[in-house]
This record gives structure tokens, C-alpha cells and sequence, in this order.
């Protein structure tokens, strides 16, 4: 393709507006993470812009040297991990069944019902609290997993992709001899990877992410998961409200209402999660399907 | 995203769906605990004879199950938790308690688990309760009546403790004139603003320490337009305020105090009944003298997007060296401010008045949390015991300094263990006027080191040593952080003074929420906030005041006011 003039000036501004919104969206990134290599008072009278001030890992060493960490670290590494489980598994269960036409699953519509009330209604926060507690979950792990154990989106997202793929190559599978549960796990699943990819990135990333329902379900803070441990620390520490004669009691808390503080946590918190997108960026493959079905 | 759109839509409606059906539901879970055997309390254990008193030990030892609000960072010496150390040992060696927490948790999460925990009806036995909550419940009857426990098992220490306000604290823990829980007292002397300036920039402009108002705006005029700090740029703000009407950095309060107005106090006047502060003569005044400093450019211009945090970086990086606030600036942004230069010299003055009446800070006692114990348990003085032990290690005037060591601060790992026990409480004024002037007298060589409070000591070492080594703020900023609180020349010498001239205004309402201001209360605030940086950025003409009053009466004002006349006449009497 020959490169008119009218060309050339529409790549150099679309390069450029485009370089220029993606460094917008990281400044606050750099920003943050300058912070939390500055030492405290430089930080408070903000001073620190895109590169550190007198540069200390202070922050770091506080962060990880409270077993804290850790402890809220593995409980979040569990509840990814069980929860990823639960949550793809059910909801592949419940996407291929309802992505099949009404003459092949005759109570299709009533199951849909059923599920798409669960998106616009919910019990509300005491109701649900008073099932988990009920059920004896409260202080477990469940109670993090099992409430949002079939997330609608998900379900609707996985349904679609299932209804892209052609029926013929079902048909093929079943002509020769596949049930339906083989037919899932042989046609569907492999040829779905995006989508999985996709709705797996969505778990993953909300697990993580999820704070409330550790703070309500979990007793002690020794159960709490990574973002939970850091919304109590992120939010609620404030030199106003501890009171300069309990700070002349422990000056140590000084070092936690600054703002360098703050940022270590959040960054320490969010690296991990970001290493998931690299390796889910290989599913995302296109034209999977070109040449499967002729005539 | 679909979804969190619809889940508001959710509550709203399965809220209305599902009302009666939870309440019916609650309603059946409560008679059949009701109908069980309490077993909680160990129904079979007898005070030992003969030892029954405020720290008497059961023998064999009950169970209690408790709930605990934390400050977010509690750490542990390695095995410990908040469920096993050093305090929940000495409640079991000590008075045969075995406490285990139901749950604890930190900040606002608080509130939210205790209302859980009241919806699924699973009080623990030792409960600490947001003061709303704490009413509820005592009406409701799940909290045991401490009235007849009170005289013979709360130790003479906590006694001392709660009345050292003169019992007004404890007063508004009665409910129908019975007593079902011990409130978290402290001190509201703290609560007092004070005046902070840089002395180096005074000395620099050939400028003398405040006396009146008029020397402030003086003082704020030179600070704008003299270049205090030398660097031939006009940077630097006259005077810092914050946009919030609240005490704090920056803060409003101790300057509408020189015209006798307070914008968030309850102030009792010369009739015996008790008015909202901003809506007092003088208020109007002091709107009109703040417009003008404005427009003179003494205050910055952004200061009505600034909270008390923007105010902080403003003083932290030099460009403010006068401002109101309170006693604890050391620990937070003029810390900072030393840190970056320590060429700042930072002191602290009494706040001034506009006219012969000498200006008096108003103070505030806020009571947000009461310690009680369920109406289930058997041994209701448990509380007390609990509550007394407390007393007897931390503020008991002969404890000493390995006890403090042990139950207090743990000098080599730093932690705070007096956070890990169950109700913790202070006495109703502040420790640190007693350090203060403990300090001051072993400084001035009138009292020995010896002889003065452990935790006093403590302190003194440190400044003793900051004033030693020369005063030197580079090498050594903890330390004169404790030079400019608890020092000779500390911010405790000023509220020191506003004690021994009865200079506190002190707010009559103690921040319990009357049915009026739960409902209204946010819309009257922001009525206020609203109008007032209005008339000080000169956007409303200060007659606007006037009209702010009236609206302020009619739209609830005044049924608060009547309220707040009703509490108090009813918590403390005439």
C-alpha cells in the first residue's frame, strides 16, 4: 500500500495522541511508586513527582516485615485459586446447557429466568450475611467463594461464545457417538480458549480484587485477604484520629499515616495480579474456527 | 457493569421483599436461644470467699466471648495474637477469666460488623458498642444493668478515672437512670486550637509573638508580602486554613473564638441553655474580618478545595508559617516541615482575641464507644473486674515501670500491648497535663526524676536528652517532637495555661447523635459550610449571614437545640 501524504499525517497524530493518553493513564502509576521509595517528609510536603526524593526502601521493609502480609497473601492465593475453580467450572456447567436452542432443551427458558433474576435482584448485605452465618460458613474460606459461586456476567459471556460456534461441529461429534458431556469437553472447551481466557482473567482479577466480604465474613484480621489488610491500613489510619498521647505512647505509628507507606502497600498488592495478563495473552486467539465447516 | 447498576435496584426492592420475612425469621432464632441453657458464663463458678471484691478471681475459671475494635496495625511478638497475650493471660492468672474474641476488626468495618452481629442476633458476652448501638441494646434489654455491680466492684482507681471530669462522661452512659455500660472516656483538653507560627520568620521580620487579633493579621500580612523565607518569591500563604469547619490543622475554630463565635461547639450561655456556636453574635464579625484578610490575599485562594491533608504539604514545604491547630501538630506536618528545613522553628502561643474579653478555645468530648456485657451472663461484674484490671496496671498512680514495660509499651519491639486489652479507657483529662507538669518540674529541679509518673519519665529522658545534645532537630526530630509536646516550651504549656485562666469553652452536646441531627444534621452542615466560604471568598455579601441564621432555625435548627437542651437537663440535671 503506497503511503499518501493525507496517510502519513494521520499515523504521526494517531501515534502520537495516542503515546501521549497511555502515558496519562501511567503517571499516576509512576507517581505512586516514586512515592513509595521517598522517604516520608519529602512525600508529606509533596514534593515528589515521576522519579523518587531521597530515594529508602523504608516503606518496603515496613510492609514486609509484618507477618501480616504474608498470612493476607496466602489466604488471597487460596481464594484465587479455589475460586477460579468453582467459578469456571460452574459456570461452564450452566453456559452450555442454556446455549442450547429451546428444541433440544425444553425448559431453557424457565432455567434463563431463573439465573437472570440473580443480576437484578440480590438479597441485600444483612440477608446474605445471615445465610452465610447460617450455613456456618463465617471465618471460612467458602464464605469468600460460595456466595458469588455463579456470577451471571460470566454465565452470559461463556453462553454467547458457545452459541458462535457452529452446530454442524457438534452434529459431526454426536453423529459419532459423543454424549453431550463428551461433546463439551472434546469441541467446546478447546475451541472456547478465548473466551475462557477471558472469563478467567475476570475471576481472577475480582477474587483478588474483592475486599467487603472478607471484612464482613472473616472474625479476626488474621483471616482477612490481601485487599481487605489493605483497606483497613489504606483507609483507616489517620494521625487525627489516634490522638498525639497514644502516638507519644508508640511513635512508630507516625511511619504509618504517611503517604509512602500507603503507596509500597498498594504497589506490593497489585504487582502480582499483573503478571496474570501476559500469560492469558497467548489464548486470545483469533480465526480459530476459518475452514472448520464447508459447504 | 450491568450489574453493579442493578444492584442498588436489587437492595432497594428485595429490602422491601424481604423485611417481614427476615424479622419473622429473627424473631423465631431468638425465642429458641432464649429457651437454651446459657452456658456461657459457667453458671457453677463462685467468687472465691472472702476475695470478692473489684479484682476478685473465679475459681473455677468462666468464659467470657468478646468483641474488639483495633486501630488496623496491631502487631504481635511471634505465637501471640489478639486472642492469646499478654493481657488475656493476666485476665486468667488474674480474675479466672478465659476471654476468646468473637471477632475483631478495624475502622469503619467496625460499625459495619457490629451491625451484623446485631442482625443475626450473636452478641458476644463483652461487648464494645458504638454509642447508637449502645443505647438500642440497653433499651432493648440485652444488656445487663450494671447499677447494683457498680459501688462495690469498679476498683477506686477507675473511679478516680471517671471522675476525674466530674463523672459527666459517665453520666450519659445512664439510660432510664440505670447504668449497663462503662463509656470509653478521655480527655477533650487536646481538643483546644492554639496558635503555631514560625518564630524563625518572626525573627527574621523583626515581628514580636502575637497578642491580639490585630497582631495576627499583622503577622499574616508580613508573612505574604515580606518573603519570610528569603528566596525573593512571593510563595508564601499569610495564614493556612483548611476548607473544613472543623478543629484541626488549619483550622477555623481558634480564630472565630477572638470574636467569642465557634462554628461547631455547643456553648451554654449567661441563661442556662445551650446554643449552636455558629449561630451567636460575633459569628458575623469574625465572617466579615476573614473576607477581608481574603481579600487582602492573606489566606490562600484555594483554600476552599484544601482539606487539613493539603494544608499539611502547604506547612511541610514552607509556604505556610501561621496557622491555628491543635496539640499534636509535632507528631504530624510541622514534624515534617523540620524535617525538610531544619531552619524552621516552629512555636506555640495561646489563641487571641479581637476585643477586651480574653478568647477561649472551645473543646470537645466525643464519646463514641461504650464497654458492656450481655444480659445473659451471670457474673455481670466480670465487666468491671476486666475494666479494672486495666486501671490497676495502666493508670493506677503507684504502677510502675516494669509494669508499664509489660502491660504498656514493650520497650524493645516498641508495641503497644495497652491496645490489646478489653476495655482500655482513659481518664477525662488528658495524661498529658500531669506529664507536663512533671516534666517541667524536674527540668526546673523542684522534683526528682524518681519520683515522677514511669510513663513521665519516659518522656523526660527523651527531651532531657534533645535539650542536652544541643537541641539539634537534624540528628534527632523524635526528639524534639517530644520538646515541643510534652517541653517547657510545648504545646501542653499552652492548653496548661488555658486550664489555670478557665480559658476552655467547653461544648455542652458530647457528640451523641439526637433523632433530629441523625436525620438533618448533614444537610444543616453543609447549609453552614456552604455559606460561610461564600462570604469569606467574598461570593455572598456577609448580609447572607443573616439570612443563613433563619434558614439554619427553620430547617431544623431549632428542634435540635431542643433536644440538645433536653439531654443535657437530663443527663447532668440543671
Amino acid at each position: 500500500m503506497k503511503s499518501s501524504l493525507s496517510r502519513k499525517v494521520f499515523v504521526v497524530f494517531n501515534v502520537a495522541i495516542l503515546a501521549a493518553t497511555s502515558f496519562l493513564c501511567l503517571v499516576p502509576v509512576i507517581n505512586l511508586i516514586a512515592v513509595s521509595f521517598s522517604s516520608r517528609s519529602v512525600v508529606e510536603a509533596n514534593l515528589v513527582g515521576l522519579w523518587p526524593k531521597e530515594f529508602t526502601l523504608a516503606s518496603y521493609r515496613y510492609v514486609f516485615d509484618n507477618p501480616q502480609f504474608y498470612k493476607s497473601l496466602s489466604m488471597t492465593v487460596e481464594r484465587v485459586a479455589l475460586g477460579w475453580a468453582v467459578n469456571i467450572g460452574l459456570t461452564i456447567l450452566v453456559a452450555y446447557p442454556l446455549s442450547k436452542e429451546k428444541n433440544v432443551f425444553r425448559f431453557r427458558g424457565v432455567y434463563v429466568w431463573f439465573f437472570l433474576v440473580t443480576m437484578v435482584f440480590s438479597g441485600g448485605l444483612i440477608p446474605t450475611y445471615l445465610v452465610v452465618n447460617e450455613l456456618g460458613l463465617i471465618n471460612s474460606v467458602w464464605s469468600l467463594i460460595l456466595p458469588e459461586a455463579v456470577q451471571m456476567f460470566y454465565v452470559l459471556l461463556m453462553l454467547n461464545f458457545f452459541r458462535g460456534i457452529p452446530k454442524e461441529i457438534e452434529e459431526a461429534a454426536l453423529t459419532d457417538g459423543a454424549g453431550w458431556l463428551r461433546s463439551l469437553a472434546s469441541v467446546y472447551l478447546p475451541l472456547s480458549l478465548p473466551s475462557l481466557a477471558t472469563v478467567t482473567l475476570f475471576i481472577l482479577v475480582g477474587h483478588w480484587n474483592a475486599w467487603f466480604d472478607g471484612l464482613i465474613y472473616m472474625n479476626l484480621p488474621d483471616r482477612y485477604p490481601l485487599m481487605t489488610y489493605l483497606q483497613t491500613i489504606v483507609t483507616n489510619l489517620d494521625l487525627s484520629q489516634l490522638g498525639s498521647a497514644s502516638l507519644a505512647n508508640n511513635p512508630s505509628l507516625l511511619e504509618l499515616t504517611g503517604r509512602s507507606l500507603r503507596s509500597a502497600m498498594i504497589f506490593a498488592c497489585t504487582v502480582p495480579i499483573l503478571f496474570v495478563y501476559p500469560f492469558l495473552q497467548r489464548f486470545f486467539v483469533k480465526g480459530m474456527l476459518l475452514g472448520s465447516v464447508k459447504g | 457493569m450491568a450489574k453493579k447498576g442493578s444492584n442498588k435496584w436489587a437492595l432497594l426492592l428485595t429490602a422491601a421483599m424481604l423485611a417481614s420475612v427476615v424479622s419473622g425469621c429473627s424473631g423465631k432464632q431468638e425465642e429458641a436461644r432464649q429457651s437454651e441453657p446459657s452456658i456461657a458464663s459457667g453458671e457453677a463458678a463462685k467468687p472465691v470467699a472472702g476475695e470478692d471484691g473489684p479484682l476478685g478471681k473465679y475459681d473455677p475459671p468462666i468464659e467470657l466471648s468478646a468483641m474488639k475494635n483495633l486501630y488496623g496495625d496491631e502487631r504481635f511478638l511471634p505465637g501471640e495474637d489478639i486472642g492469646n497475650n499478654v493481657w488475656t493471660r493476666a485476665y486468667l492468672e488474674e480474675l479466672g477469666i478465659k476471654l476468646h474474641y468473637d471477632w475483631a476488626v478495624a475502622g469503619d468495618g467496625f460499625q459495619q460488623k457490629v451491625t451484623m452481629t446485631i442482625a443475626s442476633n450473636d452478641l458476644p458476652d463483652l461487648m464494645t458498642l458504638p454509642a447508637k448501638d449502645y443505647f438500642a441494646l440497653a433499651k432493648a434489654g440485652k444488656l445487663a444493668d450494671l447499677t447494683p455491680y457498680f459501688d462495690k466492684y469498679a476498683s477506686d482507681t477507675l473511679k478516680s478515672t471517671l471522675n476525674a471530669d466530674g463523672g459527666m462522661q459517665l453520666k450519659t452512659a445512664y439510660v432510664e437512670g440505670k447504668l449497663y455500660g462503662i463509656p470509653q472516656t478521655g480527655g477533650s483538653d487536646g481538643t483546644a486550637d492554639m496558635i503555631w507560627i514560625r518564630a524563625d520568620w518572626l525573627k527574621k521580620l523583626g515581628l514580636s509573638e502575637p497578642r491580639t487579633l490585630d497582631d495576627v493579621i499583622r503577622i499574616a500580612r508580613a508573612f505574604r508580602n515580606d518573603d519570610p523565607d528569603g528566596d525573593g518569591v512571593k510563595n508564601t500563604f499569610g495564614i493556612g486554613f483548611q476548607k473544613d469547619l472543623e478543629s484541626g490543622t488549619g483550622s477555623f475554630e481558634g480564630f472565630l473564638a477572638a470574636y467569642h463565635a465557634y462554628a461547631k461547639a455547643w456553648v451554654k450561655g449567661e441563661d442556662g441553655k445551650i446554643a449552636y456556636g455558629a449561630v451567636r453574635p460575633g459569628m458575623k464579625e469574625a465572617l466579615a474580618k476573614l473576607r477581608e484578610m481574603f481579600k487582602e490575599d492573606l489566606i490562600d485562594v484555594e483554600f476552599g478545595v484544601k482539606d487539613w491533608k493539603k494544608v499539611g504539604e502547604d506547612i511541610a514545604s514552607g509556604k505556610i508559617g501561621l496557622l491555628y491547630g491543635r496539640e499534636g501538630l509535632p507528631w504530624g506536618t510541622l514534624k515534617d516541615s523540620i524535617v525538610n528545613n531544619p531552619d524552621a522553628e516552629w512555636i506555640s502561643v495561646p489563641i487571641v482575641s479581637a476585643d477586651a474579653r480574653p478568647a477561649k478555645p472551645a473543646t470537645h468530648v466525643t464519646l463514641e464507644r461504650y464497654f458492656a456485657i450481655s444480659a445473659n451472663v451471670h457474673h455481670p461484674e466480670a465487666l468491671l473486674k476486666i475494666i479494672n484490671l486495666f486501671q490497676e496496671k495502666i493508670n493506677n498512680k503507684s504502677t510502675t515501670l516494669e509494669t508499664l514495660n509489660k502491660f504498656g509499651v514493650d520497650p524493645d519491639s516498641g508495641i503497644n500491648f495497652a491496645a490489646y486489652a478489653f476495655g482500655g479507657l482513659d481518664p477525662s483529662v488528658d495524661k498529658p497535663n500531669m506529664y507536663y507538669q512533671q516534666i517541667k518540674s524536674v527540668i526546673e529541679g523542684a522534683e526528682k526524676r524518681e519520683n515522677i509518673h514511669p510513663e513521665a519519665i519516659r518522656y523526660y529522658d527523651t527531651i532531657k536528652h534533645f535539650i542536652d545534645n544541643g537541641r539539634d532537630k537534624k540528628s534527632d526530630p523524635l526528639g524534639w517532637n517530644y520538646y515541643k509536646f510534652l517541653g517547657p516550651e510545648g504545646s501542653w504549656k499552652v492548653i496548661d495555661h488555658y486550664r489555670s485562666n478557665d480559658l476552655m469553652e467547653h461544648s455542652a452536646w458530647y457528640g451523641l447523635p439526637t433523632a433530629t441531627m441523625s436525620r438533618k444534621g448533614a444537610t444543616l452542615d453543609k447549609l453552614q459550610a456552604e455559606n460561610f466560604v461564600k462570604i469569606i471568598t467574598g461570593s455572598a455579601p456577609v448580609s447572607d449571614f443573616d439570612k443563613f441564621v433563619a434558614d439554619w432555625h427553620k430547617l431544623g435548627g431549632d428542634q435540635i437545640t431542643a433536644e440538645v437542651n433536653e439531654w443535657y437537663t437530663e443527663t447532668f440535671g440543671q
